[in-house]
């Protein structure tokens, strides 16, 4: 019975945190919208993210270009230098750094922001005033952070290439104008896509994660330090193995 | 800011200061470790005709496909070219002082490396400072065949070429036997000819005499 | 009478005076860094007992994260995922070029030197980082840790030099189970789920990979995680402001820590491999 007891607990959380997302689903379509709320949360997940975002882009750009450039000099082939900087920044720097900020950043910030109000209680009275708080409080959490990791993505890209050609070509002796023209030798406007694809399901699946662990927190400030925790843990966990599965679908769909 | 035992008598203000020197310190290092300056090297000259394409600083220096140094600074512009190359002190005792060079590449790309061929008579002493080396010669560079290919093209028009080829090969089709026999037939003639050529001259020559006469 | 004199500073004052202000925070910051560190020794002499409680809470967990395996699993999870990466966009992008024989060089070369030790780094900081900045947070709004000073415990030593202290000693099997991890994935993604025959990949791989780097980047990671783990202690340490604070406290704590560990890492490699890359693939 115990085993039961010690299986049923994640599916309980498993299926509740479905129960939220299908919720939220539905009441984005509902009116009224949450309108200001909506703006004031993306303003604040932006204001968070923004810098860590270009801090972060730079010298991951920088290792993995530096990577690859070893390997074209090897072989003598440092034009292309290029194209494997836009390929790693636009497939893979740009989804990972967006989920590192998005989740380290902004779903820490909802999740202790809601995880606080539920433990005073508020979303109780919120529920007791007939409004629900899925629809004011969730809904516009989750829209402010798909559009601020699909807005961001893009940034991450291009502060890393710029970055990227820096290094290259004052540190690795790079011809510029080789790296300018191999940028899009390999990467196209379909590799692209699937980057701001990824991006956007990464800010939905982080925003998710972070409200149902705030709403559903208990045992005191204890518990909102364990849920803030627990939600950098599950996002993370998420958002690379959706990055995996997303990255091999791209593959089959584009090539 | 309760830190309580953290406090020292020293201010914060200059722990942000120390730290900042210590980071600047630390980059500092990291990129004097990036240029490798931190190694110790033998420095050899090494003269060529050319570098060839694709001779870049850091390319590797090799005998017998080990890899015994790397190339440090190189100088061209000017006949001859001059690479300073950086052996490793612990593979230079076993380099021959009279040890030839050349400058080859590994792949299709053309990234230039040096190898140092070991001669059929190596002398006793062994590699030291300030050794001068000469290159035998470049590997051809897919970019001189180019070169040349290009010359030829801009003599001959391709298109033209092409389509005087393929009437030639359109008239030429299927007479291969026939064409085969006048060919031997005509050798048998020029054979025969080239018996009796002394007679073929006098008669020339005869000839010219007479035509002379004739107009005089 | 004494008169206070009206001080109202402008715009420009208030911008100096809030830069002067974050600069003594940043100076503070560094106070208690190294005094988290010196603090070490004291670790050994007197909190020996919390060291190896810790080690054994870090690596299986607390409360959900101890139901789905522990920091072990999240470490496993987020290695296979990368490894799997090198599967899915190498083989198909080398495929493009017809060199996917060489899937296996890849993994050797890019599992090593970048994928393992980020892919390790994010996941200590966002279990045992955020993790040991949550229970810090919450027991210093709990006035906890000043109970702690109060009977005697020397706070700082016991609760963050420890938790650095149990994060290094943990970190070597975290990142030998990385390591496996990604290279588990690579090899499995392109031989069974690409149909690539397993003796080419298992001799490029085994061609290329290389004890140096592999050694270079276990101690890559080792010093990430004494960075990671002395900013989330600080940062659990100083919270304040209730729950809310304790969250905003571990947000800040990821991003600073992620940023630290990734500059740390690209140092070394680059202090590291330096302009050549130890590196020999052609000729």
């Amino acid at each position: 019975m115990r085993d039961v007891v010690v299986v049923g607990k994640p599916m309980r959380a498993l299926g509740g945190f479905f129960a939220m997302a299908l919720d939220t689903l539905v009441q984005t379509f509902r009116s009224p919208i949450a309108w200001r709320e909506f703006l004031v949360q993306a303003w604040f997940v932006a204001r968070v993210s923004f810098v860590p975002t270009l801090v972060l882009s730079i010298p991951f750009t920088v290792l993995a270009v530096f990577m690859f450039n070893i390997l074209l000099t090897e072989l003598g082939a440092a034009d292309f230098s290029g194209t494997g900087a836009a390929l790693s920044a636009v497939l893979q720097i740009g989804p990972v750094v967006t989920v590192l900020v998005v989740a380290g950043a902004g779903a820490t910030a909802m999740c202790a922001d809601l995880g606080a109000r539920t433990i005073r209680e508020e979303l109780d009275a919120l529920r007791v005033m007939g409004i629900d708080p899925i629809q004011a409080l969730v809904v516009p959490r989750v829209l402010a952070a798909t559009l601020v990791a699909f807005l961001l993505s893009p940034l991450v890209v291009l502060v890393g290439l710029a970055g990227g050609f820096v290094f290259s070509v004052y540190f690795q002796h790079v011809t510029p104008g080789a790296f300018v023209a191999g940028l899009t030798l390999i990467t196209g406007l379909a590799d692209v896509v699937v980057c701001l694809v990824k991006a956007t399901l990464f800010g939905l699946t982080a925003g998710l994660i972070a409200c149902y662990m705030g709403i559903s927190v208990g045992g005191g400030p204890a518990g909102v330090g364990n849920a803030v925790n627990e939600t950098v843990v599950f996002s993370f966990l998420a958002l690379f193995v959706i990055n995996t599965v997303v990255t091999a679908l791209g593959f089959r769909v584009t090539l | 800011m309760a830190i309580g035992h953290g406090q020292t008598r020293v201010h914060p203000r200059w722990w942000t200061l120390i730290f900042t020197i210590v980071v600047i310190f630390a980059a500092w290092l990291v990129g004097q470790s990036f240029n490798r300056s931190f190694r110790a090297y033998v420095p050899v000259t090494l003269m060529s005709d050319r570098t060839g394409l694709v001779m870049e600083t850091g390319a590797k220096v090799k005998m017998r496909g080990v890899q015994v140094g790397r190339v440090g600074q190189i100088s061209g512009g000017k006949q001859p070219a001059s690479l300073k190359l950086e052996i490793d002190p612990d593979k230079v005792a076993l380099i021959p002082a009279n040890v030839g060079a050349r400058i080859s590449a590994t792949t299709a790309f053309g990234a230039k490396y040096v190898e140092l061929v070991y001669p059929a008579d190596p002398s006793t002493k062994s590699l030291t400072t300030g050794v001068v080396l000469r290159s035998e010669n470049v590997t051809t560079e897919v970019n001189t065949v180019f070169q040349n290919l290009v010359g030829v093209i801009r003599q001959v028009d391709p298109a033209e070429l092409n389509g005087v080829l393929s009437a030639l090969a359109e008239g030429l089709g299927g007479q291969g036997a026939r064409i085969g026999e006048a060919i031997s037939g005509a050798n048998t003639v020029l054979v025969a000819l080239n018996a009796r050529s002394h007679v073929i001259r006098e008669d020339w020559r005869l000839f010219r005499f007479q035509s002379a006469l004739i107009r005089s | 009478m004494n008169r206070v004199a009206k001080f109202r500073p402008t715009g420009f004052e208030r911008k100096i005076s809030q830069w002067v202000a974050g600069w003594d925070r940043i100076g503070s910051q560094i106070q208690f860094h190294v005094k988290t560190l010196t603090s070490i020794r004291e670790v050994f002499l007197y909190y020996r007992v919390e060291l190896i409680r810790l080690v054994a809470q870090m690596s299986m967990g607390v409360g959900a994260l101890a139901m789905i395996g522990g920091t072990v699993a999240v470490i496993a999870i987020l290695t296979l995922s990368t490894g799997a990466l090198i599967a899915a966009q190498g083989f198909s992008q080398l495929g493009q070029i017809g060199v996917e024989a060489l899937t296996g060089f890849a993994s050797a070369y890019f599992n090593v030197r970048i994928l393992a030790p980020l892919t390790a780094e994010f996941a200590l900081a966002a279990t045992i980082g955020a993790g040991a900045t949550a229970q810090l947070g919450a027991m210093r709004i709990n006035e906890e840790i000043d109970a702690l000073e109060v009977i005697g415990v020397r706070a700082i030593a016991y609760l963050a030099s420890a938790r650095v202290l149990a994060g290094l000693v943990v970190v070597v099997p975290f990142y030998c189970v990385a390591v496996v991890m990604t290279f588990f994935a690579a090899r499995f993604g392109t031989t069974v789920v690409y149909g690539q025959s397993s003796g080419v990949y298992d001799h490029y791989f085994h061609t290329f990979l290389s004890r140096t780097d592999l050694i270079w980047s276990f101690a890559q990671v080792s010093i990430a995680s004494v960075v990671i783990m002395v900013i989330h202690t600080y940062y659990g340490f100083t919270a304040s402001g209730g729950p809310a604070g304790v969250g905003e406290a571990v947000g800040r704590a990821t991003r600073a820590s992620v940023l630290a560990a990734v500059l740390v890492t690209v140092a070394i490699t680059l202090a590291v491999y330096g302009q050549s890359g130890n590196f020999h693939l052609a000729g």
